[in-house]
């Protein structure tokens, strides 16, 4: 055969694994969809009796240590920690952890609380890079700031997971606020079931939402096109890609997840060495807890809500979506041995497999058909109609999805949009099949492309300070 | 021909997602009206049903209080959301029932027998599902209605775990100790539940502790006791003294360390022996609670046990023991004997808790 002939050949193979490629995992997301509904409202359904705010006054709710990384976040962290100590929650520690910012995050911080160092005898639980000070005062008692080196956000997060004091810990992004009574339900997982290690919140995104004192007030939509399609785009990968997973769940938000401290330190901490933390954590707590024999969960609870702010630019968003492609790559490449191997049950023959095939390999093979398909077109090796065909199958699956995903959330009590808004949120569900979704797939590729180069760095996007009323009411 | 087969199928398809996105579409719209209006509704209901509350607290004539209370029951008629959020109301307003004048209180009685929140939930108990059937149970116990306290009971026998946690813990509520007990040895064989969950339910109990602490000593596993005397240790029950110093000899550490903790809450001279026996103890936080509990008692003779704690090989022990004679030893008499000691550890301890506590009042010495 000659050359062009196996060229031909390998594009003729490559279109028809593509289509199926395509169609499986639509069909995947679309079953993802219907288990996730299903989820939701019996979730909902058993919410009527859920006791929850009973526990808010009750000493019995184990104590949980907020720990905030903090790497130049000097436009939100004062705001984010004065709202995080007005949670609804009995016994709580805020440990802000400054990871060598050289912005005016060690100023503002230690300026609006009015701290000063003490002297703290620390437990090295987990190594990290050297702590300079903790700072207290005991106006803010359960407040508490650690100045120390650079070291990435999981070296930030080993440091704050030394310095607390509570079996539970919590990791809370600094430009993302919880709602009040999200620990409330986070900490009841663990209450009432003791097998709970890791219990996971929904992160929406905050964009365009009016948050004060850790409640949400109203919503308005984004101005920017891409803020609306990542509320769109969270809706499904949050709400349908996270529930259905179950105890098999690879994620939890870098956001916000509620661990159980004693099981993080066992399992090593967070590994320093990738941009991932937040997904290796989890997929680490698994390894150990399969491999040590134990029974364990890992809960994802969608009322329980923290507000995130999506990047305002595609390029941030580029930055977002490489890193998190880069974080995913490292994680699965460090736990290659529990892919498809029965010891770590459905962890080891369907999640990790899942993630391999379509949310690692899916994005090479969505970035090679974006150029092969219309060459094969061109050079006749495809017929055009069955192209058409596949094309409109594969758009309408993804609208299928998208709008499912919008619906899904009207399903959720804690719904935050009008019907009005809902409805032109579910146009983008449409338009994002058109552009978005394959800037985003072509995002994702440049982080397998660029792996060594990124690979490290915390990937800093732009922020803003976050909506409040008399804000919104003067604009 | 195989052109042709493929646009029919094109045509199918395209029509078939044409429906099945318009039924999606369809279904969003419905689902979001149908929450943007329950929301509304909701709000409104709750707003209209405070605010008739108080017009009927606090009208100035009884036929004027009349009219409002009758205007509040037609408004709230049969229809279950708006007999809930009254009966919410009810609740949030008893909560607060020692900031209400006792007239106004008598006012709340003829609210409540119009209201009659306990045949509401108890007709939900019978005919709701799961969920529902829990959340009556726990309305019926915020309403004390020990009337219904044998159709909670039925909730225990429940295949769902959710039913029978919030029919455990209504009943607890009630003061039904039988149910308590049972709920409790049903979970000696499953641990589902953190032992907070139990240590909730007995702190809830509103019948009488001291019986049901020794009801479940008498049935339950030493884990169990254990968790009872810690949910009762603030209660500073004396009529438990006893109880807990047969603790003290007892195998089971954590059953132990608890009777040492309650017994040290109690505070009482008398069991200053107990507790420097406990000093003794090979568990080092059987030996910290023993600390705290000769803290509590003061005495001179207290005094010297702890100053020999300061000599105990476990660090939380020293310092714990350290900071007691810091605080209660007023003449620095002890403080004295430690830091001219010749254990170097003991003295370290107590300068620590010298330090901390001039740090902690800002420079002076209290």
């Amino acid at each position: 055969m000659s050359l062009l002939g196996i060229v031909r050949a390998f594009i003729r193979f490559f279109n028809y694994f593509c289509m199926v490629y395509t169609l499986l995992l639509s069909i995947i997301y679309l079953i993802q969809l219907l288990v996730a509904l299903k989820k939701v409202r019996w979730q909902e359904k058993r919410k009527i009796s859920e006791d929850y705010m009973r526990y808010a006054e009750s000493q019995n709710l184990l104590p949980i240590s907020l720990i905030v990384p903090a790497h130049n976040e000097q436009e939100n962290i004062v705001q984010n920690v004065k709202d995080l100590l007005k949670l609804d929650y009995p016994e709580f520690e805020v440990i802000v952890v400054n990871d060598g910012s050289t912005d005016n995050t060690h100023r503002n911080m230690v300026e609006a609380f009015d701290m000063y160092p003490i002297e703290s005898a620390v437990q090295v639980k987990i190594p990290t890079q050297e702590i300079h000070n903790i700072y207290f005062n005991p106006d803010y008692p359960n407040l508490y700031y650690i100045d120390k080196e650079n070291g990435g956000k999981s070296d930030a997060l080993n440091a704050g997971i030394n310095v607390s004091r509570y079996p539970l810990f919590a990791c809370l992004d600094a430009d993302s606020r919880i709602e009040r009574d999200a620990l409330l339900i986070l900490g009841n997982e663990f209450l009432k079931d003791t097998t709970t290690v890791v219990a996971g919140g929904f992160v929406r995104i905050a964009n365009g939402s009016v948050i004060e004192d850790g409640q949400w007030k109203s919503f308005e939509m984004p101005k920017k096109m891409v803020e609306r399609f990542q509320i769109v785009e969270y809706f499904r990968a949050f709400l349908a890609g996270r529930l259905s997973w179950g105890s098999a769940l690879l994620i939890v938000s870098g956001a916000f997840g509620v661990f159980n401290k004693q099981v993080t330190v066992e399992a090593g901490g967070y590994k320093t060495d990738t941009i991932g933390e937040d997904m290796e954590i989890v997929v680490r707590i698994h390894r150990y807890m399969r491999t040590h024999r134990r029974k364990y969960k890992i809960k994802f609870c969608p009322q329980a809500i923290c507000w995130t702010q999506g990047p305002m630019s595609m390029r941030d968003l580029q930055s977002q979506r490489r890193r998190w492609q880069i974080g995913l790559f490292d994680t699965l490449k460090s736990h290659f041995i529990m892919t498809c191997n029965p010891r770590f049950h459905s962890v080891g023959m369907l999640s990790i497999p899942y993630s391999w095939l379509f949310e690692f390999l899916g994005t090479a093979v969505e970035t090679l058909g974006y150029f092969i398909i219309p060459f094969s077109l061109l050079m006749g090796e495809l017929n055009m109609y069955f192209f058409i065909l596949y094309f409109l199958l594969a758009a309408m699956l993804g609208i299928m999805i998208s709008v499912g995903g919008v619906i899904l959330e009207q399903n959720t009590r804690k719904g935050c949009m009008s019907s009005r808004q809902a409805m032109k949120l579910s146009l983008y569900a449409i338009m994002e099949n058109f552009g978005y979704r394959q800037a985003v797939t072509l995002f994702r590729f440049g982080g397998i492309v660029g792996y060594r180069k990124h690979k490290g760095s915390w990937g800093k996007i732009k922020r803003r300070e976050f909506n409040t009323l008399t804000e919104r009411n003067h604009s | 021909m195989a052109e042709f087969s493929y646009e029919i199928l094109a045509a199918i398809l395209v029509i078939g997602f044409i429906v099945l996105l318009s039924v999606e579409y369809l279904w969003l719209y419905l689902l979001s009206r149908k929450n943007e209006e329950r929301e509304l509704l909701k709000r409104e209901i709750n707003n209209r049903i405070h605010a008739m509350i108080e017009s009927y607290l606090y009208s100035p004539t009884s036929s004027s209080r009349a009219a409002e209370l009758e205007s509040l029951i037609q408004y709230i008629g049969d229809e279950a959301v708006k007999k809930d959020e009254a009966a919410a109301a009810f609740v949030e307003l008893m909560h607060r029932a020692s900031d209400i004048p006792s007239k106004k209180l008598d006012l709340l009685n003829v609210l409540y027998e119009r209201l009659n929140p306990v045949l509401f939930y108890a007709d939900i108990l019978k005919k709701g599902n799961d969920s529902e059937k829990s959340y009556a149970a726990r309305r019926l116990a915020d309403f004390s209605a020990t009337d219904h306290i044998e159709d909670i009971r039925v909730l225990l026998e429940d295949k769902h775990a959710d039913v029978i946690y919030n029919a455990a813990m209504a009943l607890s509520e009630l003061g039904d100790m039988d149910s308590v007990v049972v709920f409790a040895k049903k979970y000696e064989n499953n641990r589902r539940y953190s032992h907070r969950v139990l240590l909730e339910l007995l702190q809830t109990f509103r019948g009488d502790r001291v019986q049901l602490i020794h009801r479940l000593y008498e049935e339950c596993d030493t884990y169990v006791k254990a968790t009872a005397v810690k949910a009762y240790t603030a209660d500073h029950l004396e009529e438990l003294a006893e109880l807990y110093i047969d603790g003290l000899s007892s195998s089971e550490v954590n059953l132990k360390i608890a009777c040492v903790k309650a017994l040290a809450q109690l505070g009482n001279p008398k069991y200053e022996q107990k507790m420097e026996i406990a000093l003794n103890d090979k568990n080092w936080v059987v030996r910290l609670a023993a600390v705290t509990g000769l803290e509590k008692i003061g005495t001179e003779t207290a005094l010297e046990a702890l100053v020999r704690a300061t000599q105990d090989e476990e660090w939380w022990v020293r310092n714990a023991a350290a900071k007691a004679i810091v605080t209660i030893d007023f003449h620095l008499v002890y403080v004295e004997k430690v830091l001219s000691g010749y254990d170097k550890y003991a003295a370290d301890a107590v300068k620590n808790a010298l330090y901390k506590q001039i740090k902690m009042n800002g420079g002076a010495f209290q």
